[in-house]
């Protein structure tokens, strides 16, 4: 029986930040999630768009946390070498409804503190984002709006916990929790049983499930269903800025990104769905993303598209953010309704959770030797040629290309595997260091990275996922159909 | 009998007209050149294809053989030949052309290496 | 720059495959000082290592042999030609004169007289057909499965169906067949066949593999491994049919939908390539758009089979060794036109030197029987073939004589006219 002092539940981009946030303090801290790999369901496949609070409802809680963690974003890039891009956002405006929209859109920003949110000429905008749309009337301009590796920054968060010593518990289900005495005691995972004094729920799309388990549930979750398309590198017309629809109340619409790593990343829908492990692309919303985004950005090219996918938002009813720390099962903190807002959010949060619990009586020491940086995985692409030699020349595994589209090596490759919460599958090399991220999508670099990650993980080929719990990537004994 | 062959022997593919009545008499029509009629009449009676597989090797830096047979085999022993295939283990150097098994399967051909390594 | 390695040779060649070395061997034979290949794998033959089926040098050598056999004789010959072969060594940027190159002992540039780009080809992917669905583990190009099976000695799966009627698909369903796997369905989204009859004939009908001509796969279902695929019959404009769906359980789906010239280290040159075979721009002599870089094999046009990369690549080497020792010829250039029926020519243009005569390769848009292929310039008839059946799956030519080659004062445009078409 293993025990700890904290159970967080979920790696996501929220689990991950709390996590953080209690390594500074003394104590055992665990995190264990269904996934492979931290960056959680929501976290590793959104936008990555770290905005103001601009469009937030005005006065809630949702909208005071985001203001908080927005300002918290930059240094946290800068003490965890997390890619982030300042390249501000642009909505353009196309229609009399959406004109109509500005000067309430503009009165909420001002509302929220956001005063450098402001609406320019057609002349102006065209000037600074000559791929819009010509048939624009203008466009509102937030130039705060901010585009990070939303996947690097959850890893980054997570290997400085681990290092401050946060352990880890991936590929680990909690399928339920025991109360005794108005308390948590025990919680049952598909690894085995954990005694935790507190148990933090953050667990995202299935955060309902987990606060069943201990009677605390009077909401639900469903998945809001995100496609999205990925441009390659060198696709004829790229974004300089954020490029985002009008916002509704809903959502943001659909946005034309630049990414941190020179990609176009176009989407997302924003479908309800029931089904909790639905990540199927459809045809009916690629249209809809392609539609939208060459309203916007007429030249976009889509037959350079490199991948679609989906991301999974958790849509909590009733809406909102809530913290919960319960007092009918005491230990427990119920983190939900951290929607598409929560990945700049989570900075906040980490710390909100952690006060919250404190008011609640627990006792936190500060740890001496608490270490605040992180380097990243050096690149070998993009480096100049005495930069490359040098590389080579400290660990010739950087002279040895595996994914050829990305130009990563097998020095990069084994990092991401032997870093703390190292990658154990296909996806999490990919997601970390860009192998199989480029335009062949793993075809060349796919069976040399499956025999690195066999050697590296002491597992025969068979065994080697391409991510979460069964999906091999090679015919697997256990495989019955 | 009457039979429509696409021909293998080349890239062309020829589509050849073949009828018969016995081994002795195969008229064939379709044809570009002489391999494709010998291939046509051995269509009609005994189908022969030349067997490839790769087969487990102890060598530095390599896994598989890839190995083939040194003439065509009757077609019914593609897949006998496959399974035994799967049973081969080759050790050390082996050049292109060395004879892993002599007579495979009683099939009267060689199975032979395609690579040297 | 302390300690980085700087090397200079007449001819460099990119890429140890069948073009490669063809090229390298040739340029060689015509009298280069130095030819050095550049290949990243950590031996030479390329994608022929894992193409361990039969098919292959009926054409240049006389009889048919596996891939690897077929790379082997031309390692040798490279070899005893002199060509000097870098392996374990990835070209990384291309500049005017000078290739980067990185091996784990380092970065080396290498200086040319002539360069020759030989990198061959890649998959298209799932994401170039816009596949609605799940995006499952199970999904593989077919070359990509290929490599698992023939050079890992890896199983990927049992239940398989396989997208398009390429000729690597083709002889995928037949090579997992003889694994033991059960191939479900060949599904082509197009009327016709995409690779060559002969595949058909000696990998799925031998086999009892059905092809489903105008058919797709229009969704994808699977959490974790693909548990199926739902095909469904394509309108005569390729748009599924609503209503005639088709689930197939299945725990593997191999895409074999065509092949792309890699050229990205063709780009970091700034190598003009073309839109439509998306490999570089070139004349007879295989001369793209910066006059010491030559291209040739898949890099330059998909081919369909690899004795005509042979030859074609020779010439591309023998040319750069010329051009090394300032002895190509030069003369205007007149661009080639695909007309009617025709998709694409290469070369792009003609040199209207009389040297030689001069090969146009090119493919036609639509398969047909009894079709007729003319080569004219200016009301001139250059050349003329006929042909009992024509796919687009085969890679078609025609030869100017070296006469009108010198004559040339226009455009060339080559046309296909089919008796019937089969479409």
């Amino acid at each position: 029986m293993v025990k700890t002092d904290v159970l967080i539940i979920g790696a996501g981009a929220v689990g991950v930040a709390i996590a953080r946030e209690f390594s500074k303090f003394r104590g055992r801290v665990l995190v264990c999630d269904r996934n492979d790999d931290v960056g959680g369901d929501a976290s590793k496949s959104c936008s990555g768009l770290t905005s103001t609070s601009a469009t937030m409802p005005v006065g809630t809680l949702e909208c005071k946390i985001r203001t908080i963690a927005h300002t918290m974003v930059d240094v946290l890039c800068r003490d965890l070498d997390i890619p982030i891009i300042h390249c501000g956002s642009i909505a353009p405006v196309l229609t009399d409804d959406q004109m109509e929209q500005v000067p309430k859109l503009l009165d909420k920003a001002w509302q929220n503190g956001v005063w450098d949110y402001e609406f320019m000429p057609r002349e102006e905008i065209l000037e600074m984002e000559p791929t819009l749309n010509p048939a624009i009337r203008g466009g509102i301009y937030s130039p705060r709006d901010s585009q990070i590796n939303q996947f690097l920054m959850v890893v980054a968060e997570a290997e400085n916990a681990a290092e401050n010593g946060v352990e880890f518990l991936l590929d680990c289900e909690v399928t339920g929790i025991e109360t005794r005495d108005g308390r948590v005691r025990r919680v049952i995972t598909t690894k085995g049983e954990i005694e935790a004094t507190w148990v933090v729920n953050a667990a995202g799309l299935h955060c309902d499930d987990i606060a069943k388990m201990v009677g605390e549930c009077d909401f639900a979750v469903h998945p809001r269903k995100g496609e999205f398309y990925v441009l390659g590198h060198d696709t004829p017309v790229k974004v300089k800025h954020i490029i985002s629809s009008v916002p509704t109340p809903k959502t943001r619409g659909v946005l034309v990104i630049p990414t941190t790593d020179d990609n176009v990343l176009v989407g997302p829908t924003a479908d309800d769905v029931e089904d909790k492990t639905d990540r199927k692309t459809t045809r009916a919303g690629l249209e809809e993303v392609r539609t939208k985004a060459l309203e916007m950005v007429p030249g976009l090219c889509f037959a350079d598209t490199i991948t679609q996918f989906v991301g999974a938002r958790p849509a909590r009813v009733p809406e909102g953010y809530h913290i919960l720390v319960s007092e009918k099962a005491r230990g427990y903190v119920g983190i939900s309704g951290i929607r598409s807002t929560g990945l700049t959010a989570s900075l906040a949060l980490g710390k909100y959770v952690v006060h919250e619990m404190r008011g609640a009586g627990l006792a936190l020491e500060r740890k001496v030797g608490w270490v605040r940086t992180r380097r990243g995985i050096v690149k070998f692409a993009g480096k100049s040629d005495a930069e490359k030699d040098a590389l080579i020349a400290r660990d010739p595994l950087y002279g040895k290309i595996v994914c050829r589209c990305e130009q990563v090596t097998e020095a990069e490759i084994v990092q991401a595997i032997r870093r703390p919460v190292g990658a154990r599958t296909l996806d999490a090399v990919k997601r970390r260091v860009r192998a199989g991220m480029g335009r062949c999508q793993s075809g060349f670099c796919g069976p040399q990275v499956l025999a690195i990650l066999s050697r590296e993980l002491g597992i025969p080929e068979s065994d080697v996922r391409k991510r979460g719990v069964a999906a091999f990537m090679l015919d697997h004994p256990t495989d019955n159909n | 009998m009457k039979k429509t062959i696409t021909c293998t022997v080349c890239p062309r593919g020829c589509e050849i007209e073949a009828e018969y009545t016995s081994a002795a008499d195969i008229a064939v029509k379709g044809h570009s050149c002489p391999r494709g009629e010998r291939y046509a009449k051995d269509e009609c009676l005994a189908p022969k294809r030349v067997f490839t597989s790769s087969v487990r090797i102890d060598a530095p830096g390599r896994r598989m053989l890839p190995v083939r047979t040194s003439a065509p085999v009757a077609k019914d022993m593609l897949i006998p030949c496959a399974e035994a295939a799967h049973g081969i283990r080759v050790e050390g150097h082996v050049n292109v052309g060395d004879v892993i098994r002599r007579d495979f399967l009683g099939t009267g051909a060689d199975l032979v290496a395609s690579m040297t390594l | 720059m302390l300690g980085m390695k700087t090397k200079t040779c007449d001819v460099v060649v990119v890429g140890a495959g069948p073009a490669g070395l063809s090229a390298a061997e040739a340029a060689k034979s015509a009298g280069a000082g130095n030819v050095l290949i550049v290949e990243r794998d950590a031996a030479a033959g390329g994608i022929l290592r894992q193409c361990i089926h039969p098919g292959f040098g009926l054409k240049v050598f006389g009889e048919e042999l596996t891939g690897p056999e077929y790379a082997e004789r031309y390692i040798e010959r490279a070899a005893a030609a002199g060509a000097e072969l870098l392996t374990g060594t990835t070209a990384l940027e291309l500049r005017d004169r000078e290739l980067v190159c990185a091996s784990p002992s380092g970065i080396v540039n290498l200086r040319f007289g002539a360069l020759v780009l030989a990198m061959g080809c890649r998959e298209r992917t799932r994401a170039n057909l816009v596949i609605p669905g799940a995006r499952p583990s199970g999904i593989y190009t077919a070359g990509t499965a290929q490599k698992l099976i023939n050079l890992f000695g890896d199983k990927v799966g049992r239940e398989v169906v396989i997208l398009g009627s390429g000729d690597i698909g083709m002889i995928m369903a037949r090579r997992l067949t003889l694994e033991g796997a059960h191939v479900k369905a060949v599904v082509e989204l197009l009327p016709f066949l995409a690779g060559l009859a002969r595949n058909k004939a000696q990998c799925l009908d031998d086999f009892g593999i059905p092809l489903l001509l105008s058919h797709t796969v229009v969704d994808i279902d699977g959490v974790d491994r693909l548990t199926s695929v739902t095909i469904a019959p394509v309108d005569e404009k390729r748009r599924p049919i609503p209503g005639k769906e088709e689930k197939i359980a299945c725990d593997t789906l191999l895409l074999s939908v065509g092949l792309i010239p890699e050229n990205e280290l063709s780009r970091t040159g700034g190598i003009a390539l073309s839109p439509v075979t998306r490999g570089p721009v070139v004349n007879q002599f295989k001369q793209t758009s910066n006059p010491a870089v030559f291209a040739c094999g898949n890099v330059l046009h998909v081919n369909d089979l690899v004795d005509h990369v042979s030859v074609e690549s020779a010439e591309a080497g023998r040319n750069a060794a010329l051009y090394a020792a300032g002895a190509l010829p030069s003369a205007p250039a007149f661009p080639t036109v695909a007309g009617p029926g025709v998709r694409y020519v290469c070369p792009q243009s003609v040199v209207a030197d009389g040297g030689e005569d001069v090969t146009l390769f090119f493919r036609t848009t639509l398969p047909g029987r009894r079709t007729e292929f003319l080569c004219t310039s200016g009301g001139k008839v250059l050349a003329t073939r006929k042909s009992p059946r024509t796919s687009p799956g085969t890679m078609e030519q025609l030869v100017i004589p070296k006469d009108a080659v010198a004559a040339l004062d226009g455009p060339v445009e080559v046309r296909c006219e089919h008796g019937e078409v089969l479409a």
